[in-house]
């Protein structure tokens, strides 16, 4: 038995990775690990590991910006590297915030209502997400 | 079975004392919460950024405000606490740190850097 799972299996703390441990259950048993659960588990790491630089990059620029007004801000925005940093930022802070919004619902609603406020807060994460992409590659 | 007095509702939080471990636990969410928000702030502020100077210097004035400077303050508490707790779980996932000894101190070494980064970076603000 892999040594990971066994150690992810005898975790007691909780609510944010009851689901993992679900599906861990079953992958010991050689379930496939396109399983929705291990796929929502490898997805939040994956988006914690881009923001981790991503959003310290973030706050030291905003940190060292010599001021707010217009100009300032739109020609940092505008250089090809910050609009990039930015886009993959957002893309990450997006998902990762989705998924843990995903994982609350399903702590404290119960369905169908619980189905229902997935699927909203997604169709207006992805709503807010393809905006502020559109907004920063027309700047 | 009729119930006189309705019955308690899972988790009990109240019948336990506050330990660190739940209370950080408690923390990082409410801090996700909390940085969720921010998040759609940000996306937003992005957005009146193509949208024009008038409508950027609205924000920008809200957010230089009490309130708004505020906000950014728990922001950058809230993040700095959800990265390193954040961390904190990373290490757990590849199995270090399980020990009820590690898990304290890397409790505690979590608050101490949230607390001391985001009074850093708020003196840097200002």
């Amino acid at each position: 038995m892999d040594r990971r799972c066994v150690l992810y299996y005898g975790r007691d703390c909780c609510h944010s990775d009851r689901a993992l441990n679900d599906y861990l259950d079953r992958e010991l048993v050689n379930t496939p690990s396109s399983e929705p659960g291990l796929q929502h588990w490898r997805w939040q790491r994956g988006s914690a590991l881009v923001l981790t630089p991503f959003g310290l990059w973030f706050i030291f620029q905003m940190l060292l910006l010599p001021d707010f007004e217009y100009q300032t801000v739109i020609s940092w925005l505008a250089t090809m590297f910050n609009s990039f940093a930015m886009t993959v930022l957002l893309i990450a802070l997006l998902v990762h915030s989705l998924l843990g919004l995903q994982v609350v619902i399903e702590d404290y609603i119960a369905n169908p209502l619980q189905r229902t406020l997935i699927r909203i807060t997604r169709f207006i994460g992805i709503a807010i997400l393809a905006a502020t992409i559109t907004s920063i590659f027309t700047i | 079975m009729t119930n006189s007095r309705p019955r308690p509702i899972s988790p009990h939080l109240q019948i336990y004392k506050p330990q660190l471990t739940a209370v950080l636990s408690s923390l990082h969410r409410v801090s996700g919460l909390f940085l969720s928000a921010a998040a759609v702030g940000l996306a937003g502020w992005v957005i009146t950024l193509a949208l024009g100077e008038s409508v950027f210097a609205i924000v920008q004035q809200f957010l230089s405000s009490g309130y708004g400077t505020g906000l950014i303050a728990l922001g950058l508490f809230g993040f700095f606490y959800h990265l390193a707790n954040g961390l904190r779980h990373l290490c757990w996932d590849r199995g270090y740190g399980y020990d009820i000894k590690n898990v304290y101190r890397s409790g505690w070494i979590v608050v101490a850097c949230s607390i001391t980064a985001g009074i850093v970076a708020i003196l840097i603000a200002l």
